[in-house]
């Protein structure tokens, strides 16, 4: 079909169309690329050359103490591994839940699922607060336990209520009526035809739930104790965070000097540490988002 | 096991009130001290002793009975668990791999369970445990005072004799490093909830906030003298603003004045000290008032208070502040002063920042006649961490914890074991005398880890801020004029080493650093809640106001508002406050 | 025709409603395995959610951690009515609306974007835009905070440059002027999450039935026209329901990135609820009181959440319930 598109003559008005929507893409797409390209430069920049202020383009006074100082810290391996885990591990509990949840949810069929969602809504705007939340899991046991940093923050509304309205959105009425007709249960319709219609939005749930998991410090921070369960994100927080808890004192005043420039120099280090292996999930994902899923076909 | 403690506690009970009559009056108290102390002394002796003698354990020698009369082992199996956080510079995973706990496990047989928590979420965590009531043995670090006052019951009530009993070393160094000895950790109901750590101010004449310096370079650049009034100062700062005072070719790159509105220590606020005004922005408990004749009066609505406005307003319309002083942060500022853009800058020190302290002159004008300046600061300043150290009210066993706590404040050497770690690193001894050292420099440990820098060490081998309590005759003096030990031999101060430098700067400053001060203290939970409910609302209103009007200038209109808006604001209740909680107790 | 049926007799409502009745047993028999699915996330959200859900009363007393959340004593409207006794309050709740209303012009930004990148034929500078245009929702708000102050920067920032070569004055303070504050938040903000947003409507697109694109091509829609009568109404109820989820929480300004931006010169417009909450809870230990005010600001976005949702339903027919 794409070939049909290019075969036929581009009028005026299409090329007008395509010259406005690209350049507001590269517009988009420069003020964009040089913070980012900022960023990556100024990870390797003299830290007195960061904030001078002058346009920075190129590396000046090229250096790898950030990076060097980042990496020579035992804890961001095992940092990177225990995130993995508890991306991988929230991912999967989180996409599989939401989904199921989603689908459910976008039947007008299912009585009682009305009240449910309103239930569900209800916690997107009130809840017990910090400390209920932290006395529950902690009679529950799972205080310090990597299973709570998988659970947690896993499920979210505001997912499970995108996954059903793209789901209503996407999936026919029509279809579910033809596949009831033939006999066929709920279960295989799923399988065979709600699974490969949502491929989209597996992925975007995927991106979502995995780019939190990634993301989180929070949790982890208040429910764990042992430091070998620490995710990357804390000891991070806890490289550049240095200055804040030192004090005013006399005798601390120099080790404070020397964090605040430790600071200055590896805040952009630690981003693209950080950040880099979570982009490269980006494309896997993408492959998803490509047209061709051929609802029509169906239908008729 | 608890019913002997108890008869050793009522045998010591006994003991010490035979000895120092019966306790309750100031003076038979100062007696109990000093026995205590004696007792101490006695201690520190054997310590020294055993120490040249090579042995591990410091009270070798004697009964192995530690000052509170129990024999060192006495409570030898116990263990508690105590929560911490590491400090910024501590490389360490946890205090059990720092030579005193090490040793303190050794002698005691007391262990540890360390639980080292982040400190990004300390506050949190132990609010979630006070809620739980799932409480470690103690806590390790500073707990907040706002944060004790609400929750009281929860630690351990240290007034009912138990210092006195199993910690009296502690004890006696609490009595000599306060003013007012262990009334400064009392609170208003008569408890004792914690212990302090870390040490006094080393410094005699008290605590004193950054400075304002003025590059002389420049000024001999653009042929100008030091400037002693405000005045002559605008004259300088416009010179600096026209001409290429950093000489590097470009006119057009001075910024006269630096500052950072954001960051307590750097903001334009300081400068009204020219004016007669100390305190006038951020800090800590100074901020917005000065004590005046044992009175805490207003600040923030005095002609003095104005006429500073005006010159800084005039100053800003000139072009000679940083135009980006307001927002910028303490990184963006450093950059500058490195970058050599500033003429006049606030810092701890020159050699601190990196620069030439040749270079740079303390900057001291007059802003207005009849009024002296005065410089921020205060002339005690309590270094210590009241609540370094606070026990669970549900603690296993609240005697071994304080006998373990004694142990590590035993003698002197102990103590500066606990806060700089083994002799022969930060301090040594020279003649008999202990001195700061550098010899450090030359250490094992420094040779294993090149990368470490001295607060590395510090707060790695040492307990630093966690440290039993230094009084000031515990702390290492340097040695004659500013000297440090290195090597066997006194090493003469290094002006551009930044401690000294520091130093120098401050003993020209203390002249004018006010005397009268706010004495710090606990206060009433409640009344402090009060009062930060005033503050949250007061001070950006007050800050706001200041900064339009350095920006915009001051009419007589803004002027009248703002004094309105200072009614309405709560400002007088809020000097009140310190009045009746603070001044009048 | 409902009147009539409440006219007639009661039996017929009755039997009605046995039918109703009976037709949803019916649907739940056959539909049991759904109920299956609503499992997991029921669970995670009566354990996770209702759990702690007593804790909304801590707004109601003054909570001390010691007491407990039952043993502290009921202050009632206590700490809502401290806030708007605060000299204030007034200010606070206008600056938070007023950024609130204003952040909502970001919602078509992504919408836009995703429609554009759609329209992309190249399969390469497609990925390629849509990598790059989401990668800023990973820059942590210090990092984006510093460099904002840096490109507006009165002394040499990129933008000042800029305005100089477009004949305007170099030395704007756009970070110490108050009335920059809301513009300069709003605008990073897009910057900041208009490719991470624009995904789920990417996703949405790829729902867009392409032989009604053929069959419009072939009648000679051009694609503007195509892009206003196929890909929108096919992506129009996630619009909608992202549209109702945004309103819903319009009222949240997140604190941090507020908090850096503040200064002294601008906080007369940058003092919103949640700056507030967080130097009151987090710097002065008051839980009651800051859980009063995000209770107060919660409720409010709730009641938006339900009247954008009644006239979402009422227009277009979709919804939230």
């Amino acid at each position: 079909m794409a070939k049909t598109g290019r075969t036929m003559k581009k009028s005026w008005d299409n090329r007008l169309f395509d010259a406005l929507a690209n350049t507001f893409l590269i517009v988009m797409v420069v003020i964009t690329l040089y913070p980012l390209w900022f960023i990556l430069v100024a990870s390797v920049t003299d830290y007195k050359l960061i904030n001078s202020g002058t346009l920075l383009l190129w590396p000046r006074g090229f250096h790898l103490m950030g990076y060097r100082r980042v990496f020579q810290d035992w804890r961001i391996w095992s940092g990177y591994i225990n995130t993995i885990i508890y991306t991988v591990g929230g991912t999967l509990f989180g996409a599989v839940t939401t989904i199921l949840a989603g689908y459910a949810f976008s039947r007008r069929d299912l009585p009682g699922s009305g009240i449910l969602m309103k239930l569900f809504i209800f916690t997107m705007y009130f809840g017990g607060g910090l400390i209920p939340t932290y006395l529950l899991i902690n009679s529950l046991g799972l205080v310090n336990t990597r299973l709570l940093m998988i659970l947690q923050s896993s499920v979210s509304v505001h997912n499970i209520i995108v996954v059903r309205s793209f789901m209503r959105g996407n999936i026919p009425d029509e279809l579910l009526d033809a596949a009831t007709i033939d006999g066929c249960g709920n279960g295989t319709f799923f399988i065979s035809v709600v699974v490969p219609l949502s491929k989209a939005i597996f992925a975007v749930m995927v991106l979502y739930i995995a780019v939190s998991h990634w993301n989180a410090y929070f949790n982890a921070l208040i429910y764990l104790t042992d430091r070998y369960k620490y995710p990357l994100q804390v000891f991070l927080r806890e490289i550049l965070l240095q200055t804040t808890a030192a004090t005013d004192l006399e005798e601390d005043a120099e080790a404070m000097m020397q964090l605040q420039q430790m600071t200055a120099t590896i805040r952009y280090s630690v981003i693209v540490v950080s950040t880099l292996p979570i982009l490269c999930v980006y494309p896997f994902i993408q492959k998803y988002f490509v047209k061709g899923v051929m609802i029509g076909s169906v239908k008729g | 096991m608890k019913k002997q403690v108890l008869a050793a506690t009522m045998a010591m009970i006994l003991a010490a009130s035979t000895l120092a009559g019966c306790g309750g009056n100031g003076a038979s108290g100062t007696a109990a001290t000093t026995a205590a102390a004696t007792t101490a002394a006695t201690t520190a002796a054997a310590t020294t002793a055993a120490a040249q003698g090579g042995e591990t354990t410091p009270a070798a020698e004697g009964d192995n009975i530690m000052a509170n009369g129990l024999p060192v082992d006495y409570f030898a199996g116990t263990t508690l668990n105590i929560y911490t956080y590491n400090e910024s510079a501590d490389l360490s995973t946890d205090p059990s791999e720092k030579p005193i706990v090490q040793m303190a496990e050794e002698a005691t047989g007391i262990h540890i369970n360390w639980t080292v928590l982040s400190s990004q979420a300390w506050t949190e965590r132990v609010n979630l445990m006070l809620a739980s009531g799932d409480m470690p043995d103690a806590f390790l670090q500073n707990i907040s005072q706002n944060t004790i006052g609400a929750n009281l019951e929860r630690f351990y009530d240290l007034s009912d004799g138990s210092l006195e009993t199993y910690a009296p070393t502690t004890l006696a160094t609490i009595q000599s490093a306060y003013s007012n000895g262990i009334e400064a950790i009392r609170w208003p109901d008569g408890s004792i909830r914690s212990i302090p750590t870390s040490s006094v101010s080393g410094n005699a004449y008290g605590w004193v906030n950054w400075l304002i310096m003025i590059n002389k370079t420049w000024l001999d650049r653009v042929g100008m003298d030091m400037p002693t009034t405000t005045d002559e100062l605008y004259e300088v700062l416009c010179a600096f603003r026209d001409q290429d005072a950093n000489g590097n070719g470009d006119p057009n790159d001075e910024i006269p004045f630096g500052f950072a509105d954001k960051d307590s220590n750097i903001n334009i606020g300081h400068t009204a000290n020219y004016f007669g005004i100390a305190n006038s922005r951020d800090g800590t408990e100074g901020r917005f008032k000065m004590v005046k004749n044992g009175v805490v009066t207003p600040t923030v609505d005095t002609d003095e208070w104005r006429a500073w406005l005006e010159w800084t307003n005039k100053l800003y319309a000139a072009g000679l502040l940083d135009p980006e002083g307001f927002s910028q942060t303490k990184d963006e500022y450093t950059t500058k002063l490195n970058g050599d853009l500033y003429g006049v800058a606030s810092m701890f020190s020159p050699a601190h920042e990196g620069l030439n302290p040749d270079e740079w002159g303390l900057l001291w004008v007059k802003g207005l006649d009849g009024v002296e300046p005065v410089h921020d600061g205060t002339s005690e300043y309590d270094s210590t961490r009241k609540f370094g150290l606070t026990i669970s009210a549900d603690c296993s066993n609240v005697p071994a914890l304080l006998h373990w706590w004694d142990y590590m404040s035993s003698s002197r050497e102990m103590k500066l074991l606990s806060r700089y770690g083994e002799k022969g690193l930060l301090w040594n001894e020279k003649d008999g005398q202990y001195y700061s050292s550098e010899d450090y420099i030359d250490s094992q440990v420094m040779k294993d880890h090149p990368e470490w820098t001295r607060s590395n060490l510090q707060q790695t081998v040492g307990f630093n801020e966690r440290s039993v309590l230094l009084s000031f005759d515990d702390l290492v003096p340097d040695g004659p004029d500013g000297s440090i030990l290195y090597r066997g031999e006194f090493k003469p101060a290094d002006p551009y080493q930044s401690a000294t430098c520091r130093n120098i700067l401050m003993n020209s400053v203390a002249e004018w650093v006010q005397d009268e001060y706010i004495p710090s203290g606990i206060d009433d939970p409640d009344a402090v809640a009060d009062r930060t409910l005033i503050e949250t609302d007061l001070f950006p209103m007050i800050n706001n106001f200041a900064s339009t009007s350095i920006v915009n200038g001051v009419t007589d209109e803004s002027w009248n508002a703002y004094k309105q808006d200072l009614e309405t604001y709560g400002y007088y209740d809020w000097i009140e406050w310190y009045n009746v909680n603070k001044m009048n107790k | 025709m409902r009147g009539k049926v409440s006219a007639e007799s009661g039996t017929a409502v009755k039997t009605a409603k046995r039918k109703e009745r009976e037709r949803a047993w019916r649907l739940m028999k056959r539909n049991w395995l759904l109920y299956l699915f609503l499992l997991p996330a029921a669970l995670y959200i009566l354990i996770f959610h209702y759990g702690p859900m007593y804790g909304i009363q801590i707004a109601f007393r003054d909570f001390k951690p010691a007491k407990g959340i039952w043993g502290s004593p009921w202050v009632g409207l206590k700490w809502i009515q401290t806030f708007m006794d605060t000299p204030r309050f007034w200010s606070i709740l206008k600056n938070t609306i007023v950024i609130s209303l204003y952040s909502l012009i970001s919602f078509p930004f992504p919408i836009l974007l995703a429609l554009f990148i759609n329209n992309v034929q190249n399969m390469r500078a497609k990925k390629f835009v849509q990598t790059i245009t989401y990668m800023p929702h990973f820059i942590s708000t210090v990092v984006l905070v510093g460099m904002i102050s840096m490109f507006l920067s009165p002394r040499n920032g990129i933008i000042n440059l800029l305005l100089e070569l477009l004949g305007g004055s170099r030395d704007t303070y756009f970070m110490g002027s108050a009335l920059a504050f809301p513009h300069i938040y709003v605008w990073s903000g897009i910057w900041k999450g208009m490719g991470w947003s624009s995904i789920i409507y990417v996703a949405a697109l790829t729902g867009v039935d392409q032989e009604l694109h053929d069959a419009a091509q072939v009648d000679g829609a051009n694609k503007l026209q195509r892009i206003l009568h196929i890909d929108i109404p096919s992506i129009l109820p996630t619009v909608i329901i992202m549209l109702i989820l945004r309103l819903g929480s319009v009222m949240e300004v997140g604190y941090e990135k507020v908090y850096l931006m503040q200064n002294s010169l601008n906080i007369t417009t940058s003092e919103v609820i949640s700056t507030y909450v967080y130097k009151m809870g987090l710097q002065n230990q008051r839980f009651s009181y800051s859980a009063a005010i995000g209770l107060f600001n919660n409720i409010i976005n709730f009641i938006i959440l339900i009247i954008a949702n009644k006239t979402a339903d009422k227009v277009s027919g979709s919804s939230l319930w």
